[in-house]
Order: C-alpha cells, then sequence, then structure tokens
C-alpha cells in the first residue's frame, strides 16, 4: 500500500505544472538559467528514470534534498512533526475535556433549554468554515481584547487559538455523541441497578456510563482524523504555526518535490497507522472483535 | 443531584489548568533589552549572498546586515562612498584597482584580503544567480594582500554600481549554495541561526570596523506571512518593526501613539507588460490604447494610496539616469477611437497573467480588468502559482503580465538592459536602435553620457509601450516608539545597523 | 480503512424497506425532513433565482464606494446591506452569486462522487474475485490519503479551475460510497430475491440494476445528504489555500480569504460571508440528519 501510496505522489508531483527551478531562480531568471538549474536538479532526465532513481533513493530512506534549503527533506519533515503533534494533541484534549462536559451537562436533563442549546451550539461548530473562524478568533481575542497572541508557536498561550479553532468541528461532532450515549446507556437496566444498589452517581457515571461511552468515542475520532489532517494544514496556514500543514503548502508553492513526496508520504502513512491504531484500540476495548 | 465529572476528564482538566498557570508565567511582553524583533512578510530562501536568492529583496536585506561591500552609493551625495575599498582608481577602461581597507576581519577571524575579493568574485560567477550576469565579464587579480585589481572583457559603466551589490565573503568559502546556511561575512552583525519559516537570529558584530555600530545587541527577524498577524504583534509589542502595510493599516496605525509610521522611496517599479509579438498587442496604437484606458491616478489614489504613486518613466525616480516622462493621458474616449482605428472598434480580448506577490496585486489586478472592460478591452485575468507563473513570464506564454521588478544595483542597467534589451527576450518587443542605444550605455564608462543614452531609452518605451510602467512603489515602515533613530532608506533595502532600542 | 456514515443495507428485504415509507406529514420524523427541507430549498432558490435579481459584476469595480460598512447608503442611492468590498463592489450580490457556485460544486461533485463509487462498490461486491480484490485495493489506497491533502495535490496538479475543482472533491470522495456500496452488495448478493433473479436467467446488469441498487439506495442517499456540507467546507478551505475556485468567482471561500487583509478595517468582508455559510452548511446539515432518522430508524440520534 506504502508503495502504491509513493508511486502515486511522485507521478502527482511530476505531474503538477510549474517549474521548481523558474521558482528558485524567480523573476530575475532567464530561460538559460534555468535549463541550467533544471540540469543540477536531474529533472532533464526522462520521466522513468527519474522515478528508477527516486525508487532507488527510497528503498534506503533517502528522500533527496529540499531545493530551497539544501538539507534532507525527511529531516525537514521530522523537524516540524512536534509542531502539529502538540498542536494535535491540545486539540484533541480539548474535544475531549470540552465534549464530556458538555455532553454531560445535555445529557443531565434531556430537552431541557441547557441541552437545547449545548446541541444548537455543537451543530453550529460543525458547520463553521474552520479558517473563517481562526480569522475571528484572531479579531476578537488577539486584536480587540489582546488576551492572546495571534501567530507562531512558543509559550502555551500561543496554542490556544489554534487549538480551539482546530478543536470546535470535533467538539460539536464528539459532544452529540456523547450525549447520545449517555442518554442511551443512562436508561440501561444495569445501570438502573447500579443505582438502586445505591452506588453513588460519580461512580455510577464512570464505571457504568462512560466506559461503554469509550468504544463509539474512538471509533468517532477514528473516523474524523481525515478531517482533523484537513483542520491542521488551514490552521497552520491561518496561524502561521510552523508545522508539517504548513510546510506541504508552502513545498507544494514552491514544487519543491523531494519535501512534498516526503511530507505527504509521511502523514498518509501516519493517517493509515493512526487508523489502524484506533481499529487496534477497538479491539482491546471490545473482546468480541477479533483483529487477524 | 448532579452527576459528578468523571475522574478522566478531572484529570484532563487539572492538567489543562497546569498548563494554563504555566503558561502565565512565561507569557507577557517579548521586548527585551537590545533585541530589536523585525517581522518580515517574505519567505527567507536562502541568506547566499550570491546564489539564487541574491535578488531577494529580503536575502538582500539580511545581506546589508552580514556583509560588507567594496563600496556603497551616496544618493545624497550623488557619488560611491568608500566601505571595504578604502580608495579605488580605472587605471583605463577596462581596469580597475581597488585598494581595501586595513585590519577588517570577517566573523569567523579570518582576515579580510584581496584573495577575499578574489573569490567572491568566482563566486558570484559560480553560484548561478541573478549577480552572475553582473560579473561574467570580470575578472580579478590579487595584486598584494591588500590590492586587487578588477578587469573587465570590454568597458563596463555599471562596474561600481554592481560591486555595491556585491558581499564580500571569506577567502575559503566553498562554491555551494550550503553557504547560505551558515553566512559569514564581515558585516555589522554575525548570524546566529536561521530557522526556516520561523526566524533567523542576528547578533552584533563587536569588532566591526566601523566604531561606535552596532547599536543593538541582537536583530531577530520573525517570519509572520499574515498581515493581520504582523500588525497584531506590533501592536501588542510582540515584535518593534515591520514593514509593507496596506493602506488601510496605515491609516489606523496613524493614529497610535506606541506606533510610528514613515514612508520612504524604492527601487520599485510595477508594470503591465503588454506582449508585443503577438497579435492584437504588435500594434503600437493598441498597445497606446490600453495606457491611455488606464486611470493609474485613481488607483493610487484608494487601492494603493500610500504605498505606490504613479510612476513617471520606466524606471523609479530615484534610479540612477531616471529621465521624468509626460503622464500618459487617462482618456477612455480616446482609447477606444485608437482601438479603433488601429481596426478593433469591436473590442479585443486578451488574457492577463499575473502572481499575487506584490502588495494589493489581487485589488490592482481586478481595477486593471474593470478599467479596461469599459473601452472594450475584455480581459481574462490568470491568477498563477508562483511556480508556473515564472516558467511562463520567462518563456514569453502571455498577451499582459501583471508584475513588477526593483532596480537592485539602484542604476537604470540593471531594469533597462536586462529586460528591455531583445537580447533578454523579456517582453516580445524588438527594437534595433533601443539595442544599439543600451549597448552604448552598458558599454559607456562615463556616467552624464550613460545617463543621456538611457534617456533616449526611456523616451523610446514610454512611447512604444512594451509595458504600461503603472506605479512606482514606496514603503511603509512602522514601529514601536522603543525603536529609536531609525532613517528611511532611499530605496526599500534598509538598514538598522544604526538603530537603538530603548530599554 | 473505514466509511463514514451509515451502516450498509440489507439486513432486511426490500418489503421492510417500502413499509416504512408512509407520507412525510404522517410522522414526527418525516416532518422534521419536511421542514429542514423547506429551508434549505428557500437557500437553493435563493442561490439559483438571486442572481437573476440581485445584480453583480465581477469587473463592476467602483473604487469611490470601496469598504463601506453594512446599510449604508451609495452614491447612486442604492443601499448596501451587507456592505461593499474592497474594490466598492456590492457583497450582498457576492454573496448571493458565491451560493451559487458553492452550491454547484457541493452538487455537483455528490452526484459524481455518489454515481462513479456507488458503480464500483457495487461491481466490486456483486462480480466479487480478481475484480472485487482490484478494487478493493484502489479503495483503500484512494482512502489512505487524508481527503483534504489529497485534494491540495490534486488541485495543485490540474491547476484552478471551477471544472477542477469539481473534479478534485470528486475525487477525493468517490471510495467513500464506494466502500459502502460494496458492503451493500456483498450482503444483499446472498439474499433470496437475487437468487430468484438469477434462477430466471436475469443478466448480471439486469441483476445490479433492477435489484442490487434500489436495495442498496437508502443509506447511499444518507451518506450523499451527509457529505453536502462535507464538500461545501471542502471547497471553501480549498478556496482559502488559494487552490480553489479561481478568482474572481465570488465563492464563498475566495471573499473570506480576500477579506482577511481588511478584518480590522472593514470585518463584514470575511465576516458576513463567512456567516452566511455557517448558516447554509447548518441548515444542509440539519437536512442530512432528518433524512436519516427518516429513513433509518435504527439509528437514534
Amino acid at each position: 500500500m506504502i508503495g502504491g501510496v509513493v508511486t502515486i505522489i511522485f507521478l502527482i508531483v511530476r505531474v503538477i505544472p510549474g517549474d521548481p527551478a523558474a521558482v528558485l531562480l524567480g523573476t530575475h531568471a532567464t530561460a538559460e538559467l534555468i535549463a541550467e538549474q533544471r540540469a543540477k536538479m536531474g529533472l532533464d532526465r526522462p520521466l522513468a528514470v527519474q522515478y528508477a532513481l527516486f525508487l532507488r533513493q527510497v528503498a534506503v530512506g533517502d528522500w533527496g534534498r529540499s531545493y530551497h534549503e539544501g538539507r534532507p527533506a525527511f529531516a525537514i519533515v521530522l523537524e516540524r512533526l512536534p509542531a502539529t503533534l502538540e498542536l494535535a494533541a491540545a486539540a484533541i484534549a480539548a474535544t475531549l475535556v470540552l465534549s464530556v462536559l458538555l455532553g454531560s451537562l445535555a445529557a443531565r436533563r434531556i430537552q431541557s433549554t441547557a441541552d437545547y442549546a449545548i446541541g444548537v451550539l455543537s451543530l453550529v461548530g460543525q458547520a463553521i468554515p474552520n479558517f473563517w473562524l481562526g480569522l475571528v478568533l484572531i479579531l476578537v481575542f488577539a486584536r480587540t481584547l489582546r488576551w492572546l497572541p495571534s501567530f507562531g508557536r512558543g509559550t502555551p498561550w500561543h496554542l490556544v487559538l489554534p487549538a480551539v479553532t482546530l478543536s470546535v468541528q470535533l467538539i460539536g461532532v464528539m459532544t452529540r455523541l456523547i450525549r447520545a450515549g449517555i442518554v442511551e446507556t443512562a436508561g440501561q437496566d444495569y445501570v438502573r441497578t447500579a443505582r438502586a444498589k445505591g452506588l453513588a452517581e460519580p461512580a455510577v457515571m464512570t464505571r457504568h456510563v462512560y466506559r461503554n461511552m469509550l468504544i463509539p468515542v474512538v471509533t468517532m475520532l477514528g473516523l474524523q482524523l481525515g478531517s482533523l489532517v484537513a483542520g491542521v494544514v488551514v490552521v497552520e496556514t491561518v496561524f502561521a504555526w510552523p508545522g508539517l500543514g504548513r510546510l506541504i503548502v508552502t513545498a507544494i508553492n514552491n514544487r519543491d518535490y523531494p519535501v512534498v513526496q516526503a511530507s505527504v508520504t509521511f502523514v498518509a502513512a501516519l493517517f493509515v497507522g493512526l487508523n489502524l491504531l484506533v481499529d487496534l484500540t477497538y479491539a482491546a476495548l471490545d473482546p468480541r472483535i477479533r483483529y487477524t | 443531584m448532579m452527576p459528578m465529572i468523571g475522574r478522566l476528564p478531572r484529570t484532563a482538566l487539572l492538567l489543562v489548568v497546569i498548563l494554563a498557570a504555566s503558561g502565565l508565567a512565561q507569557a507577557g511582553p517579548a521586548a527585551q533589552p537590545g533585541t530589536l524583533t523585525v517581522a518580515y512578510p517574505q519567505r527567507v530562501v536562502s541568506l547566499d549572498p550570491h546564489g539564487t536568492a541574491a535578488a531577494e529583496r529580503i536575502t538582500i536585506i539580511l545581506g546589508r546586515h552580514l556583509f560588507d561591500t567594496l563600496v556603497t552609493w551616496d544618493p545624497a551625495a550623488k557619488r560611491f562612498q568608500p566601505a571595504l575599498a578604502e580608495r579605488w582608481r580605472s587605471v583605463n577602461p577596462t581596469t580597475w584597482e581597488f585598494e581595501l581597507r586595513r585590519g577588517v576581519k570577517f566573523h569567523d577571524g579570518s582576515d579580510l584580503t584581496a584573495e577575499a575579493v578574489r573569490t567572491t568574485i568566482e563566486r558570484a560567477k559560480t553560484v548561478r544567480g541573478p549577480l552572475t550576469p553582473l560579473f561574467a565579464s570580470v575578472t580579478a587579480e590579487a595584486t598584494d594582500p591588500l590590492r586587487v585589481v578588477l578587469r573587465t572583457a570590454a568597458p563596463l559603466g555599471t562596474l561600481l554600481s554592481n560591486l555595491t551589490m556585491l558581499g564580500i565573503v571569506p577567502a575559503a568559502t566553498p562554491m555551494t549554495p550550503a553557504f547560505g546556511d551558515r553566512p559569514i561575512g564581515t558585516g555589522p552583525f554575525r548570524f546566529v541561526e536561521m530557522v526556516r519559516d520561523t526566524r533567523v537570529v542576528l547578533e552584533a558584530n563587536v569588532n566591526y570596523w566601523r566604531p561606535g555600530i552596532p547599536k543593538v545587541r541582537r536583530l531577530v527577524f520573525v517570519d509572520i506571512p499574515e498581515l493581520s498577524g504582523r500588525v497584531t504583534a506590533l501592536e501588542t509589542g510582540e515584535i518593534d518593526m515591520t514593514f509593507q502595510l496596506t493602506p488601510e493599516e496605515i491609516r489606523r496605525l496613524r493614529g497610535s501613539t506606541t506606533i510610528k509610521i514613515e514612508v520612504g522611496p524604492t527601487f520599485y517599479t510595477r508594470f503591465l507588460w503588454l506582449n508585443a509579438s503577438r497579435k492584437p498587442l504588435d500594434d503600437v496604437r493598441v498597445r497606446r490604447a490600453i495606457a491611455r484606458a488606464l486611470n493609474i491616478s485613481a488607483i493610487t489614489s484608494s487601492l494603493v494610496a500610500g504605498i505606490a504613486k504613479p510612476a513617471t518613466a520606466p524606471i523609479g525616480s530615484n534610479v540612477l539616469c531616471y529621465a521624468e516622462q509626460p503622464p500618459y493621458g487617462y482618456s477612455g474616449a480616446e482609447a477606444r477611437r485608437m482601438l479603433a482605428e488601429a481596426g478593433y472598434a469591436r473590442g479585443i480580448d486578451v488574457e492577463m497573467k499575473w502572481n499575487d506577490a506584490l502588495p494589493k496585486e489581487r485589488e490592482v489586478a481586478d481595477a486593471i480588468v474593470g478599467q479596461l472592460a469599459l473601452v472594450g478591452v475584455r480581459v481574462r485575468s490568470t491568477l498563477q502559482p508562483r511556480a508556473i507563473w515564472v516558467d511562463d513570464l520567462v518563456r514569453l506564454n502571455w498577451d499582459m503580465n501583471l508584475l513588477g521588478t526593483g532596480a537592485v544595483t539602484g542604476d537604470a542597467d540593471y531594469s533597462l538592459g536586462r529586460l528591455y534589451h531583445s537580447r533578454a527576450r523579456r517582453t516580445g518587443y524588438v527594437n534595433p536602435e533601443l539595442d544599439r542605444l543600451l549597448d552604448e550605455a552598458a558599454s559607456t564608462v562615463n556616467t552624464a553620457a550613460r545617463c543621456r543614452l538611457y534617456q533616449r531609452v526611456q523616451e523610446i518605451l514610454w512611447s512604444e509601450v512594451p509595458g504600461v510602467f503603472l506605479f512606482e512603489s514606496l514603503e511603509v515602515y512602522a514601529y514601536r516608539t522603543r525603536v529609536q533613530s531609525f532613517t528611511v532608506p532611499t530605496s526599500e533595502i534598509f538598514s538598522l545597523s544604526e538603530v537603538s532600542v530603548a530599554p | 480503512m473505514r466509511g463514514d456514515g451509515p451502516r450498509p443495507a440489507g439486513q432486511d428485504g426490500p418489503e421492510a424497506a417500502r413499509s416504512r415509507r408512509r407520507p412525510l406529514v404522517a410522522t414526527r420524523k418525516g416532518r422534521r425532513v419536511l421542514a429542514t427541507g423547506v429551508v434549505l430549498a428557500a437557500v437553493a432558490v435563493a442561490g439559483l433565482a438571486g442572481p437573476l435579481v440581485v445584480p453583480y459584476n465581477p469587473l463592476g469595480v467602483r473604487l469611490e464606494e470601496r469598504l463601506r460598512p453594512p446599510g449604508a447608503r451609495l452614491r447612486d442611492g442604492a443601499i448596501a446591506i451587507f456592505g461593499t468590498d474592497q474594490l466598492g463592489r456590492d457583497l450582498f450580490g457576492q454573496v448571493v452569486h458565491g451560493a451559487r457556485v458553492s452550491m454547484l460544486v457541493a452538487g455537483s461533485t455528490v452526484v459524481i462522487a455518489g454515481c462513479s463509487g456507488t458503480a464500483v462498490g457495487l461491481l466490486a461486491g456483486f462480480t466479487g474475485g480478481r475484480t472485487d480484490t482490484v478494487l478493493v485495493a484502489l479503495v483503500d489506497l484512494q482512502l489512505a490519503f487524508p481527503p483534504l491533502l489529497l485534494a491540495i495535490l490534486l488541485a495543485a496538479m490540474i491547476g484552478p479551475s471551477l471544472a477542477n475543482v469539481i473534479l478534485t472533491l470528486s475525487v477525493i470522495r468517490w471510495a467513500v460510497f464506494a466502500r459502502l456500496a460494496r458492503g451493500s452488495a456483498l450482503a444483499l448478493r446472498e439474499k433470496e430475491f437475487v437468487e430468484a433473479a438469477r434462477a430466471l436467467g436475469a443478466s448480471q446488469y439486469r441483476i445490479l440494476l433492477a435489484h442490487l441498487l434500489p436495495n442498496a439506495l437508502t443509506p447511499l442517499v444518507i451518506l450523499a445528504t451527509l457529505q453536502i456540507a462535507l464538500q461545501m467546507l471542502a471547497e471553501a478551505a480549498l478556496s482559502f489555500l488559494g487552490l480553489g475556485i479561481p478568482h474572481p468567482l465570488p465563492s464563498w471561500g475566495v471573499t473570506i480569504s480576500q477579506g482577511r487583509d481588511y478584518l480590522q478595517n472593514a470585518w463584514w468582508i470575511a465576516t458576513v460571508p463567512g456567516a452566511v455559510m455557517t448558516l447554509v452548511v447548518l441548515s444542509v446539515g440539519l437536512f442530512g440528519d432528518a433524512v436519516r432518522d427518516y429513513l433509518d430508524p435504527r439509528f437514534q440520534p
């Protein structure tokens, strides 16, 4: 599968119109200088030769060097990874905390005003375009109120706006899921039994209700991985967050082939790996499922 | 009774609180004594002063702080001033002798020698980049440790102008672009680190040959691509200075008591090239009609107010050998008449390619399309990704192209000779007389004689319209009041060597 | 990998599916479908007919009227309800015309991705064997890419144009439909009525079209309505990254993206289309939920 991914990426990247040599040289380029630069990059060779060379290098873990930075492309990708992981982890943590809170609150009194309000909010959260939300948050919290920094990475404060922007959609999805789950399990016989035998409410919730929610929550997180990746790309662009998403966008714009190949393959592999992890977790949580 | 929050989320909540508290301790104004933080809108591709990025503005600006050149141009006195070369003379029209300043050291501790100058010239020719053509015909010879002779294949009137662009590097510098990751020069600041897409950090060179310079300990250039992010960071004090603002931001910041706004000239001109090798733009009447159909001052008073003024020549008014031309004379009726005269009474269809790298280019492109539509020039506006746009541009694969260029060396030759000689194949316009004038000017050493030739070149370009010259860019510098004694430069290349910061 | 949305059909026979379809107004769920559908239809009509009523010329630059706030009276006496943009163009006109672009993209991509994905999925599930193996490998390969990432790559490859955006967004979604359709086909092909049709000598294509497709349709329709909202957001995100609908077509994503430089001075340029978009996506989402509840009673919200 990864072989297929690698090939597809190689082909897409080469078919993208636009010349990496031209970007590198800018408006001061001349046709001769561009031709020279192409030769230097090995781009004047036939596609099949380029592909063979590329595969041979990839086989030994060499993704080539960035046209712009001259450094190994894979090292650049790894360098950007922590920033993206930090952002994603913060967003998922925020999602879990807030959606459990909101979901429990809504499930406490079904069809109350609070339930209704939370329901509408979570739907709105799912409908808001995240890049727009990011801009509005910058306008309100960084510019008008001056509470939070507007860009970049550094202190935990820098993390707040991007993480919130990234998590809003997820929170919308998860809150609805958790509310529905609690409502459903709370009516089950075993929960009623637990209550009847005098178990304190927190213990009922933790031992019986939340535990049974784990499987659907993990499943839903797995389902949302794709939109999480999409969100990371957009949010990193809005907040100048120096992560993988921004790396990919700039590398595509610059036609920095080695970096595009390394980063997109890496993200695709990560994506496949995480999906597998979700499946395995699912199997671990639910004894009926055997993953073979 | 209220269902309490479960154990798992409670731990997570605690974690969030702790994180937030630790953040509180670290947050606060970023301003540090002795450190000047500047945000730039462009991406730093490389710091190699001779490489492919050598003509990129941000690379030149950073180069000003890292490197010195043999000579500098003094726009006030209108003459070249000594820098690393203390004195120089022209032995004959093709031979120049430079005497180097004694006791200058590179950041790595090595001495400035004639050999370093020779390496630098060789490097500019070997590491291919925009400076390569400027030094293609130059050879250097170190006649003694502090004396270097430059020979040119033919008389080269622009040699001194070109030298103001050439950052001198140590004699042992390799001929590879990797040097750009760890540049070493003699400049007022030494390189500390570069984190791609994030920041470039420089620190004061305490052994700098000009006494009392630099005045700040640390210079940090941070990369904030979004305009709103840059301005917000300036307002909150996260950064001290930025440039390239929009008219709207300028108007808003002018009311601020903590931020100063200053406007300066640039070497930059923006234009709409018309491909004279394609129908119907091969007809000079059509090209002139387009020039007259554009209401340039309506654009400079609204969309680009304060960041551009109408162009008065193919090159900027502060560029050496600039010659003022009369306005095109905006008149929709006149433009229609000229189109009809050329046989296009029913209008023409053309495509305009552009790239949104320049400030407000989107709005300018839309305005141009709207204005031309009024006289029957139906424009298909194609915004291209940079990678495709540059490629199409140099292949002449366009009808109209909206772009701009800086006369990097501050000399008319840099823009006029490079772009409008038919040998350059940049605009599709071919005129043997123009070629002859440009060739003659390039090999003329006397400045006054050179300028007479360039004056004629500018007249031809203005009336033959291989492009409509739209604006002369202005640069806006916005800085917090803690930044002191910043002087507005005469071009878009500024220096912070003499700037100090209040604690 | 997995496809999001409803479960494959086939656990119950065609009779069960048919008996469920009572008149819409007769059930609470049906009324919800109607209510949200009416809202959506109103938006759709506004998007389709609006451009005929509200004039908007992307070339209609009026520099003297730029950056007017919402409700401002222009020099010619007209009132700009949503204000004007950086070139003096009416923002209301832009939003109305943008609705058309946005709906065109979302609608057509879901139809294209839905049809092609369903065809591939049914074929794979029904035929089995080597065809199935190859098609499943293709689907898995497709699903190995995070959707927007693939869209970014593809959009950069084929360049920005309306048709290309439709193509790109169709490519990133077909696999989800294929997966679901295959699941349904696998479950259905062993059913008695399919066996019966086969025994009666019906051709493969007849079985596919007349028997499998109608019975696999319900979950696919549910999935399609859910995908529309996603596609609207994806289009806007692509445009925001500069890879979507080309300038100067007034797609919402383009308008928001261009308005971001004016956030401080003319907040309405980026904010108003964003709010309108949120509302539309919200109503599409509600409609999708209502349809799902109505068609799939086992699903408890």
